[in-house]
């Protein structure tokens, strides 16, 4: 298909001896919100790594806009448009927000459109141009999430992947939270989010994969998805 | 002597300190290397310039050409000897580091003492000591102070400042998040390794304002560095600058009150001292 924009094909992947993704093939296309279920240590996490470059695949291929990316390093794939937003944020935390988000601009390309990424992403999140001089890391769980995938679109990604989001954020904050990701999704911004809010999620994704022991057992529009009698059982609770 | 001249040349001594320390805290805190090394730095950068003002070249131009060249060593250095490091992870990485940069000190030193075992480098700088209020203050003094606080000054804005060393700072803090931003963080520790060198060198030059290097002085200029960053914090740049000032004025009170000996039991004890009282560095957290 031309208008993909990334490709998983048969990627294996370990930590150490530990053989965690098997034979994991996904695509992402353009314009596409794609969410990856899966129980703890299904190698959700692991498998974004894989594509971001920080885990190198033991086996298969990886291709973002027709280019093979597997086995470059991370630093080259976010050059190339890959923004990733780990669980942890990985924020500088004796930096200021503003600090932060101007090393999100680091490479070439995204230095030249600074300003009008800041103007977006203080439209999306107003609360970081409140805290603007405050340190990273005297914010709160959900600024620092938002500092996080504000980063990440200060290198006007094509894709962003994400990792559970949500988590740690308060329950009210969520809707706000998936608002902003569907806004970036209309921007022309590819999305790969794991998340465990699956109910929510499914409302603003397009398709999704469910991964199990490593291996996807499942993958589908959203609203087929939902109604897949494993998902209502496991993830729904119906 | 009195107080005010022990403390202007506490603080030169300091200063030259904090070039020393720096280094080795901007070294470890973005490759996690104890650069056991560092010390080797300063003697072979006097020794470069000495070499150069042997051969008649201009004072000036042979200390500029000895810190380009301790820089290019520096770079050669780390992208020969520490990949291999650098392939390790946590605990192995730090012992893998201590041992190269130990083993790699050892070797440096017995060649340097054997090779060249009656070098001394010392700058003379041609004016008389200046008199103001009674104090008498050396020009060599006031020029080492002089251009180890504009080295340092510099270095604060370019970590402050410029992108690249605001990358710098961002993989000190968070490696992961700084790759994540597009940062490279290999090409940014063989760059502040060189940096580190060149401070180191020019720590080596400026202590030949006030006193004397000799070859044999490599292991104690990497005792005081390591010193000095640990007492500054360890992965702190502005602790590490306001250690070496401390531990310099100390250095300079303690020699002239109790002798040479007795100077480096007291410079140890506020280094224990300082680490008891502020277990984070002299500066707490603050990076």
């Amino acid at each position: 298909m031309s208008n993909e924009v990334l490709s998983v094909k048969n990627v294996y992947a370990s930590y150490g001896d530990f053989l965690v993704l098997k034979n994991v093939s996904l695509e992402v296309r353009e314009g596409e919100i794609v969410l990856i279920l899966g129980a703890n240590g299904a190698g959700k996490t692991t498998l974004l790594k894989t594509i971001s470059g920080l885990l190198r695949p033991v086996k298969g291929q990886i291709y973002f806009l027709n280019r093979r990316i597997d086995g470059l390093s991370p630093h080259e794939i976010v050059k190339m448009g890959i923004s990733y937003v780990p669980a942890e944020r990985a924020l500088f935390p004796l930096m200021s927000v503003m600090e932060n988000l101007e090393m999100g601009a680091y490479i070439a390309r995204a230095r030249k459109e600074k300003e009008e990424r800041l103007q977006f992403i203080f439209q999306l999140f107003p609360v970081l141009k409140e805290r603007r001089d405050q340190l990273a890391g005297t914010l709160s769980g959900g600024e620092q999430q938002m500092l996080a995938i504000a980063r990440a679109l200060m290198a006007s990604p094509k894709l962003l992947m994400l990792d559970e989001p949500s988590f740690g954020l308060a329950p009210k904050l969520l809707p706000k939270l998936f608002k902003a990701i569907k806004q970036i999704n209309l921007e022309g911004t590819a999305v790969l989010m794991v998340e465990q809010n699956v109910r929510q999620t499914l409302n603003i994704a397009d398709r999704a994969y469910v991964l199990e022991n490593g291996s996807i057992v499942l993958e589908g529009p959203c609203d087929k998805i939902r109604d897949d009698p494993l998902i209502k059982r496991a993830y729904l609770g119906i | 002597m009195l107080p005010v001249e022990l403390l202007l040349d506490g603080i030169t001594f300091g200063l030259i300190l904090s070039l020393l320390g720096v280094g080795i805290t901007l070294i470890f805190g973005l490759g996690e290397v104890l650069n056991l090394a560092h010390g080797e730095f300063v003697v072979i950068c006097t020794i470069l310039a000495l070499m150069f003002i042997g051969r008649g070249v201009d004072v000036t131009l042979s200390i500029v050409l000895s810190l380009v060249i301790i820089g290019l060593i520096g770079i050669a250095f780390e992208r020969l000897l520490l990949f291999p490091v650098y392939r390790e992870k946590g605990e192995v990485r730090v012992l893998m580091g201590i041992f190269m940069t130990y083993g790699l000190s050892l070797a440096i030193h017995s060649y340097l003492v054997n090779t060249f075992p009656k070098v001394h480098f010392s700058v003379r700088v041609p004016y008389t000591e200046i008199v103001i209020g009674g104090l008498s203050i050396r020009p060599s003094t006031l020029l080492a102070a002089a251009i180890a606080a504009l080295a340092l000054i510099a270095l604060g804005v370019f970590l402050k400042k410029t992108y690249i060393g605001k990358a710098i700072r961002t993989v000190a803090q968070n490696e992961v998040g700084a790759q994540l931003c597009g940062v490279n963080p290999a090409s940014l520790r063989t760059l502040i390794f060189a940096l580190g060198a060149v401070m180191a060198g020019l720590a080596g030059i400026l202590y030949g304002l006030i006193a004397t290097v000799t070859a044999t002085l490599g292991l104690d200029f990497t005792t005081f560095a390591i010193v000095v960053a640990i007492a500054g914090g360890v992965r702190s740049v502005y602790g590490a600058i306001v250690s070496g000032i401390i531990l310099g004025i100390v250095h300079a009170f303690s020699s002239f009150f109790l002798g040479a000996s007795l100077s480096l039991v007291i410079f140890l004890i506020a280094v224990i001292l300082i680490v008891l009282a502020r277990p984070e560095g002299v500066l707490g957290e603050k990076g």
